[in-house]
């Protein structure tokens, strides 16, 4: 989908020039912000994503995000530093799609923007998944592993499959237990590592250096975009 | 008052009566002798206004019971010089008395005073300088002076006088206020003591006023006089406790500013150079790329990127580790634990050390499968690995491996990170945890990355150590808890969504 629009808010000029140049190179329409209001304003030009840094000078970041979400859907992803983990999860709550933790590389960049991207133009997630030697039928419920049947119970399919239907994607602890599990679930994370952990024995070829199903640490996992 | 006049009267009274029916066998001497007796008692009893009173009725009753004729005037001189020794009598009596008693309520206050004063003094002596002391103060003088309230207004460093400590005799009737009442601070400017309402008692040492001694006593009374002099001599005690603890405070004051630099001067020297270092190396790359008449060839482009890229990592990994120093130090690292594979952590770790530029090396990694999920912040205990990893390919030979090793034991992971390098001398074992400390001869090395382990290790229940010192091949080994594992569930009920 190149094209689309990017609005990038960032408070150091460096940083805006350096995306800029980036996401021109790989076809993007972009603009700047260098503050919170500056981005509110930007918000006419219908951008398709949104950068957002949570430092900004003028307004919280938090506050930025919580009121893009008031006027439109459009995928809003972070860009935080390492060991913010608290203010990724608050902002993934507040309806931000995604971060990405500085430094980041502009492939890993353009790559995240492709995934929010697919996601926000709802895009039914194909109905034969295939990464790897990983083979996952959705409608049949159906995985296999070089081409042997893998044998999931309905609990850790529903967890895998929420993962691949948002492949790509940061999902939180807390919303991959209310998703599989209900509602009324949230806290309850140890339930939710164990899972993964059953999962990844018996779908990654080395468990403990997961390929799918990856960790975010701190706020959730991630199932690895299929090429 | 009217009360001693009436009962000296009435022995006057009772008196004269039995001398009266006695007349006949008594002469006058005795008569008079018997009235002296009695001006005499009642001089002792009652004192100087009711033993007056009786010299003069002794003397009407002299003269108009038993002399012949019966008349009232003082005629002769012998009558006169009864009525002068009456009063005379009365009145030195009277004097007397009144001198003994006082002085024996005098003796009964000083005792009290020196007691209460010495219970006082044997308190603030017992538990030393202490803000305690300060603290239970006025409790013992609500106590030993039976007063409502206490309070100890205390000179603050920034000049204003607050409340440090108060005591009620009943609780919850505190009327002192926080800020100084406007007598205090009297007491306070003028170094004497002021009593309204209430007493405010200055306390110094030597000429400079540290607080002031505050009480309150019983709604409409007055403090005896005694009691305010206990209190001046007490607050004189009370104020070289202050004092001394104040000269404590700030001798703890100077020490922590003295460490703080200390800190900074070694941060300093530490960082400066391994900062300026790939900033010199980033200037200088991109400087020659920027030059615009000069042809470089992709080959050589490439290099120079490649070393603004090395820079920077190196660059990045410096403050970060600063940054979580920085957090340790001010207590705000709290690990954010959740349950992870450790066999999970230890591969990030090495992937993040294998990714960083340089000569390529060998990291054998040999975890147990069955390790069980360990309660952790997953990149808190990241960070431990990498600058353990780190800390082993800096301090071995090129080319040697460095091992990664795990196992469990009662209740406790424990992680093992082995290099080939030169062991590690058993003297410096525990000080090479401390931040900015090197090993004699160590070079490349902030003195950040084992001090960053240890904080992060500690801050989950865990410890970190130098296994087997002194032997060749430095091992550094941590350990965590292993908190109650997660049950291994099966599909857990409400149903997941089809």
């Amino acid at each position: 989908m190149s094209g689309a629009r990017v609005l990038a808010a960032d408070d150091d000029l460096q940083i805006r020039r350096a995306l800029k140049r980036t996401l021109e190179a790989h076809g993007y329409a972009v603009r700047v912000a260098a503050t919170g209001e500056e981005a509110l304003a930007a918000l006419r030009w219908n951008p398709d994503v949104i950068l957002l840094d949570l430092m900004l000078p003028d307004v919280d970041g938090l506050d930025v995000a919580r009121r893009i979400r008031q006027q439109s859907d459009v995928p809003i992803l972070v860009l935080s530093a390492r060991g913010e983990e608290r203010q990724k999860v608050l902002a993934l709550d507040q309806g931000v799609d995604d971060y990405i933790t500085k430094p980041f590389g502009a492939e890993e960049l353009v790559a995240r923007i492709r995934v929010a991207l697919r996601h926000a133009a709802g895009q039914p997630a194909a109905p034969v998944i295939e990464i790897g030697d990983l083979r996952i039928d959705v409608e049949r419920r159906l995985v296999t592993r070089v081409g042997q049947v893998v044998h999931l119970s309905p609990t850790q399919y529903d967890v895998l499959k929420y993962l691949v239907q948002n492949a790509g994607k940061v999902i939180t602890h807390r919303v991959m237990l209310q998703q599989v599990w209900g509602p009324e679930y949230g806290e309850e994370t140890q339930y939710l590592h164990v899972f993964i952990s059953q999962l990844r024995r018996k779908l990654e070829p080395q468990p403990e250096r997961p390929r799918y199903i990856l960790t975010e640490p701190g706020v959730g996992y991630r199932f690895q975009t299929p090429a | 008052m009217v009360k001693p006049y009436l009962s000296m009267a009435a022995i006057c009274l009772a008196i004269t009566g039995v001398m009266l029916t006695l007349r006949l066998t008594l002469d006058a001497d005795e008569i008079a002798l018997v009235y002296l007796f009695m001006v005499f008692l009642s001089a002792i009893w009652w004192g100087r206004g009711p033993s007056l009173v009786a010299s003069v009725l002794a003397f009407f009753g002299l003269n108009f019971l038993f002399t012949i004729p019966f008349t009232f005037q003082v005629t002769s001189i012998h009558e006169a010089i009864s009525l002068a020794v009456f009063v005379l009598v009365a009145e030195e009596t009277s004097r007397l008395t009144q001198r003994l008693r006082e002085r024996e309520v005098e003796a009964r206050q000083r005792a009290w005073e020196a007691s209460t004063l010495h219970a006082l003094s044997a308190a603030i002596s017992a538990s030393g300088p202490s803000e305690e002391t300060v603290q239970t103060l006025p409790h013992r003088i609500v106590e030993a002076l039976d007063v409502p309230e206490c309070a100890l207004y205390i000179l603050e460093a920034n000049g204003s006088l607050r409340r440090r400590a108060v005591a009620t005799k009943h609780p919850a009737e505190v009327m002192s206020e926080d800020d100084a009442p406007a007598q205090a601070l009297q007491a306070f400017v003028t170094h004497q003591p002021v009593e309204e309402a209430t007493l405010s008692v200055p306390m110094a040492v030597g000429p400079n006023v540290v607080g002031v001694l505050y009480v309150r006593p019983p709604e409409g009374t007055r403090l005896p006089e005694a009691t305010g002099r206990l209190l001046t001599t007490f607050a004189g005690q009370v104020a070289v406790v202050i004092g001394r603890l104040q000269l404590q405070r700030e001798a703890a004051e100077a020490e922590a500013l003295r460490r703080t630099d200390e800190l900074k001067t070694s941060l300093l020297a530490a960082v400066s150079h391994d900062l300026r270092t790939p900033l010199a190396a980033i200037r200088m790359n991109a400087a020659a790329l920027m030059k615009l008449d000069i042809q470089w060839g992709a080959a050589d482009r490439l290099e120079m990127l490649e070393s603004i890229d090395i820079a920077a990592t190196r660059l990045s990994r410096l403050v970060s580790n600063l940054l979580d120093l920085s957090r340790l130090e001010a207590g705000v690292m709290q690990p954010d634990k959740q349950w992870y594979d450790l066999r999970e952590v230890v591969a990030t770790a090495v992937d993040h050390a294998r990714a960083a530029p340089g000569e390529p090396r060998t990291i054998e990694v040999d975890l147990p499968p069955d390790l069980p999920l360990v309660r952790l912040d997953f990149t808190h205990i990241e960070d431990v690995i990498l600058n353990l990893v780190e800390n082993a390919l800096r301090h071995s030979p090129p080319g040697t491996p460095i091992q990664i090793t795990a196992r469990r034991q009662n209740g406790e992971a424990v992680v093992l990170v082995t290099n080939e390098g030169p062991p590690i001398p058993p003297e410096f074992a525990e000080r090479i945890f401390d931040r900015f400390y090197m090993l004699p001869g160590s070079r490349g090395a902030t003195g950040l990355g084992l001090a960053i382990c240890k904080g992060l290790v500690e801050a989950h229940g865990g410890r970190i150590w130098v296994e087997r010192p002194g032997e060749p091949g430095a091992r550094f080994a941590f350990l965590l808890p292993l908190e109650e594992a997660p049950p291994e569930v099966g599909d857990q009920p409400p149903k997941a969504r089809p």
